[in-house]
């Protein structure tokens, strides 16, 4: 089968979360044929995995260039844009651009209106010259109008609307794509990187997987909430559109734990499109060391971020000091944020933990880290389904996690002693309670812990499971567009809206 | 309702107060419900905190923070989105100083020429058949470089704005290298063409040409990256010091210097200085920082070229109305070309005054980019963006107007002055005799100063098919009216084209850079 891969700043160029689970799908499934669409934010990236043969790479910058054709195998750009000419954007452009403009400006879109809007525009640029079209003076009356007549945004700073206006640009970038015929095109998250495969759903009637680490708006949500209304406003109604669009026209969404199939649901998918595949890990990645003599020590592995909430690990480790004299913190990970790193740093000076309490920075060597931790903790305020979690439990480490998105489903009911190991976030109190419940524990009750873990982790989150899960979607679709295929040729053929014969190529390709 | 189900209410009362008040001090103005459910989780309320503040989960929970957010939320916080402006000042001596060192190399030349009798530039030598053969290889060299040059300090700039050193290597290398090579290969199909096919001039002048010819250009070239990297100040001092050697050898030779001598010396240096220049940006190529990765895939050439192309064909169209005009006074539109000395005595000092003019260009290009743009962006809402048009046509044509002023006064310097210094100075002995033509020539520089100043304005605001669509306007009405004056012989033929090309350029530039300046958000958004 060939599978149109679509991942935005992740495989194969940056390290690590969606990246390594990318490398582990390429390299598990051989048997299929995948052709990746990565979506970056400029061309200068250095391949940070080295593909396996199975793979083909196209990507899709967004900013560092002018013309989307540049780094794009996008034949014909002249006559595409000779033809986008002023009559062609009123006639064509215009009415989904004005509608587009519209939801974007309401305080309260309605989700579906924002979906229609860009897959009007998604069909447009099919065809024509986006950036012509944009730049159309009519484009930006329509824009300008709009704003200048809605109360919340007239009175927003003109700096910012127009960089909104502009930066709409990059974000369409990615629906004048080339997409290859494939058989099933598969989004690694409902953002922009879903785009291209809407192009190939509407070009070719290629059917669309759609998996989410992390729930996207969720994240723009969260990365703009300092932002001021009116910006806020435009911004978060595109990215809802984005998202509504991806959940609409994904046959299947593989979300990573069934907390983000919640935030699915909660965001209007229907839970029979719904299949959670949880994240898997390759047993053989990780070694189970025994139990480390001496000190007791707490290890978390991660990133120092204010997501991971180091800060309430710290304070939790100060109160365990006070029953478990002798133990000590050992946190491995790099610092995304200085800023925070100096937080904790300072933290664990005023709590006098300097020398119990190490930042370790980054390792290769994940398996060491946890063979030399008693109990791994992980204090995150927000995750999806964390490695972190799996590789531990494949290590036979006692975890004590906060109860925040798939961590609950990863570790199950773990238990120590008679006290929850998942505890609530941001409470220090419950955490360092957890940890002292297992570090007072025997080294038989730790262990015992452990393997129950390992048990778990080797049944449910393996990656051999998740390649098998993966391979069943994809020949459950690839099944579904033969039939339809078949029942097409039968009854003659279908057109789409556009005139073109609906996935006659793909449907060749399918059947043969 | 039960005793005690009112403390639990009381304190899910109070838990959800404390709850919109977090919501707020981390999200001063949640859009909605997701987004105070996207907040209280990552300020660790769960869906066993919500039920525990008697909500069904975390979105019902959401629901109830979200309606309690205004009680919290100052009213501003939804509507302070007054702008906050930056600072701003007009142009000032210091940017109109930067102007002027962007002309360093004519200003050089003209001390050159006051002060040794020589022009560094020009191909007004004593022997025709070199005078020809010089002229030709300048035009052409100028012509094919023209393209080059703008399409290159597009791209570069596009990149120097990016911050992306890698790209930037690459493009001047591209420049430097293909421009060379074309350039290169024009001045031997003109040598070819003059000495094999016309057999014209001499084989040692037609040599003479096609050495003047790729020493030009690559001159042109090599300035060209200085130019991009706004390095005024190495330009000066690298076209000073040839100017130097020139100086010194013509005041060593005493009384009388052999013109063929001369030229080749000019030449000579003019190709040293062009090497100077390209070890130099070799130089910096080596040193520049790009530990940031190459691009893993080039730019298509098509795509490129695209982007590219009306900066090029403008570059083309913009040299052609310079250089068409020589060739027009050499008769041209006889089929034929012989060097027209007072036409090229007269255009050579008229051209001056563009120094002014490129000085104002120049500032007024870089004030408003860097500074007043950002500044009116900062100032205003989109409610007032009909004030912001206002005042961005207040500085277009305040700006104008100060070009217009100092076109006024260079022309009149130039007209009036120029003549009386042929007393001093030999070289300027005869431009008495042509007072119509230096008069013409100025006025026909002044309107292309013009012109350039609108295309530099709308270049800057990335509005390149205006200025594309002005200069071939210029172009058409150049050959026009050259041929229209055709009959009144082949200097007053070539004023007449000038001063019509000129004129058209300017006008259509000037208009439509004031309909850019009228719409200036439009300009910007179309920025892309």
């Amino acid at each position: 089968m060939r599978i149109y891969l679509s991942t935005e700043g992740t495989y194969p160029f940056v390290l690590g979360g969606v990246s390594t689970w990318v490398d582990m799908l390429v390299h598990g499934l051989p048997q299929h044929q995948f052709e990746i669409g990565a979506l970056v934010d400029n061309p200068h990236h250095r391949i940070r995995y080295r593909p396996p043969t199975n793979v083909t790479l196209q990507p899709i910058p967004l900013w560092g260039l002018e013309l989307a054709e540049e780094y794009l195998p996008r034949r014909h750009g002249w006559r595409r844009a000779w033809r986008t000419s002023s009559p062609v954007v009123r006639d064509h452009f215009l009415p989904s651009w004005e509608h587009l403009v519209d939801c974007l400006a309401a305080p309260e879109a309605d989700p579906r209106a924002l979906g229609d809007s860009l897959s009007a525009v998604a069909h447009f640029a099919e065809r024509y010259d986006m950036r012509r079209a944009l730049g159309d003076a009519a484009a930006w009356a329509v824009l300008h109008d709009k704003l200048q007549n809605n109360p919340i945004h007239a009175r927003t700073g003109l700096a910012p609307a127009l960089d909104f206006a502009r930066t709409l640009y990059r974000y369409l970038l990615p629906l004048t794509a080339p997409t290859p015929v494939c058989d099933v095109a598969h989004s690694t998250a409902a953002a922009l990187c879903v785009l291209p495969a809407i192009v190939a759903k509407y070009r070719y009637g290629t059917p669309i997987v759609l998996t989410e680490h992390g729930i996207y708006l969720r994240e723009r949500l969260l990365a703009m909430s300092a932002e001021s209304f009116g910006t806020k406003v435009l911004f978060a109604n595109f990215y809802r559109a984005v998202v509504e669009l991806a959940y609409r026209e994904a046959d299947v969404l593989t979300p990573v734990c069934a907390y983000n199939a919640g935030w699915e649901e909660a965001l209007g998918v229907e839970p029979d499109r719904i299949r959670v595949i949880h994240n898997g890990v390759d047993p053989a990645r990780i070694d189970v060391w025994p139990e480390p003599q001496g000190t007791p020590t707490i290890g978390f592995v991660g990133r120092i971020d204010p997501l991971k909430d180091v800060l309430t690990l710290i304070q939790a480790f100060a109160r365990v000091r006070v029953v478990v004299r002798d133990a000590r913190l050992r946190l491995w990970g790099p610092a995304t944020s200085p800023e925070y790193l100096r937080q904790c740093q300072i933290a664990v000076a005023d709590l006098g933990l300097s020398d119990v309490v190490t930042f370790e920075g980054s390792t290769n060597d994940i398996a060491a880290a946890y063979g030399a931790s008693h109990v791994i903790a992980l204090s995150s305020i927000s995750e999806a389904f964390p490695y972190t979690a799996v590789e531990a439990m494949l290590a036979a480490r006692p975890v004590v996690a906060t109860a925040v998105g798939g961590v609950g489903e990863a570790l199950g009911p773990s238990q120590c002693r008679g006290t929850d190991t998942v505890v609530e976030p941001g409470d220090p109190g419950a955490m360092a309670h957890a940890l002292i419940a297992v570090l007072g524990a025997s080294a038989a009750e730790r262990s015992h812990l452990g393997q129950w873990l390992r048990k778990r982790a080797l049944t449910l989150f393996t990656a051999r499971r998740m390649f098998d899960d993966y391979d069943d979607v994809y020949s459950g679709l690839f099944d579904r567009t033969v039939v339809r295929a078949t029942q097409t040729s039968g009854a003659g053929s279908e057109s789409n809206p556009d005139g073109a014969l609906v996935s006659d190529r793909a449907m060749a390709h399918a059947v043969s | 309702m039960t005793t005690s189900t009112v403390p639990n209410t009381e304190a899910g009362e109070l838990g959800l107060h404390i709850a919109a008040r977090t919501v707020v001090g981390r999200c001063p103005a949640p859009l909605n419900a997701v987004e105070v459910a996207v907040v209280l989780e990552t300020c660790g309320y769960t869906a066993t905190r919500a039920r525990a503040l008697g909500s069904d989960g975390l979105n019902a929970l959401a629901e109830r923070v979200f309606a309690l957010v205004p009680l919290y939320s100052s009213s501003l916080s939804r509507q302070a989105m007054a702008p906050v402006a930056l600072p701003s000042r007009p142009p000032g001596p210091v940017d109109l100083a930067r102007g002027l060192a962007y002309s360093s190399p004519w200003l050089v030349s003209l001390a050159t020429l006051l002060i040794a009798g020589v022009s560094f530039w020009s191909s007004n030598i004593a022997i025709p058949s070199i005078a020809d053969a010089v002229t030709l290889a300048t035009a052409v060299a100028l012509l094919v470089t023209g393209p080059f040059i703008q399409a290159f300090g597009r791209r570069a700039s596009f990149y120097i704005g990016l911050g992306d050193q890698g790209m930037l290597v690459r493009i001047t290398r591209w420049t430097l290298e293909l421009g060379l090579v074309v350039t290169s290969l024009a001045c031997v199909a003109l040598y070819l063409v003059r000495n094999g096919a016309l057999q014209a001039g001499t084989p040692a002048t037609a040599r003479l040409g096609l050495a003047a010819g790729i020493s030009i250009a690559a001159l042109q070239l090599g300035l060209a990256a200085f130019y991009v990297r706004r390095a005024f100040l190495s330009i000066g001092v690298i076209v000073g010091l040839g100017a130097a050697v020139l100086i010194w050898l013509v005041i060593r030779s005493g009384s009388y210097l052999d013109p063929t001598t001369l030229i080749v010396w000019q030449v000579r240096l003019v190709a040293l200085m062009a090497a100077v220049c390209l070890v130099a940006t070799a130089w910096w190529l080596l040193r520049i920082d790009s530990s940031a990765p190459a691009p893993l895939w080039r730019p298509s050439g098509s795509a490129l070229l695209r982007a590219v192309a009306p900066y090029g064909l403008y570059g083309l169209a913009f040299f052609a109305i310079v250089v068409i005009p020589q060739l027009v006074s050499g008769g041209l539109l006889d089929g034929r070309y012989d060097f027209n000395a007072p036409f090229a005595m007269t255009s050579g000092v008229a051209i001056v005054v563009l120094v002014p003019l490129l000085a104002q260009t120049v500032a007024a290009t870089e004030h408003l980019l860097s500074r007043q743009f950002p500044a009116w962006l900062s100032r205003f809402t989109v409610a007032q963006t009909g004030e912001f048009r206002n005042e961005v046509l207040r500085y277009w044509r305040a700006q104008l107007g100060l070009l217009g002023a100092l076109g006024v006064v260079a022309g009149a310097a130039v007209i009036v002055g120029t003549p009386r210094l042929g007393a001093e100075f030999p070289i300027l002995e005869d431009l008495h005799r042509h007072p119509g033509l230096l008069a013409a020539c100025t006025v026909g520089y002044l309107l292309l100063g013009t012109g350039l100043f609108c295309s530099q304005l709308l270049f800057a605001l990335s509005a390149p098919m205006r200025p594309l669509a002005a200069a071939w306007a210029g172009c058409l009405a150049l050959v026009t009216a050259s041929i229209a004056a055709a009959w009144s012989g082949p200097a007053v033929s070539a004023v007449v084209g000038l001063v019509a090309g000129a004129g058209v350029y300017a006008l259509v530039a000037v208009a439509l850079a004031h309909r850019a300046f009228a719409h200036a958000d439009l300009t910007y958004y179309r920025t892309l």
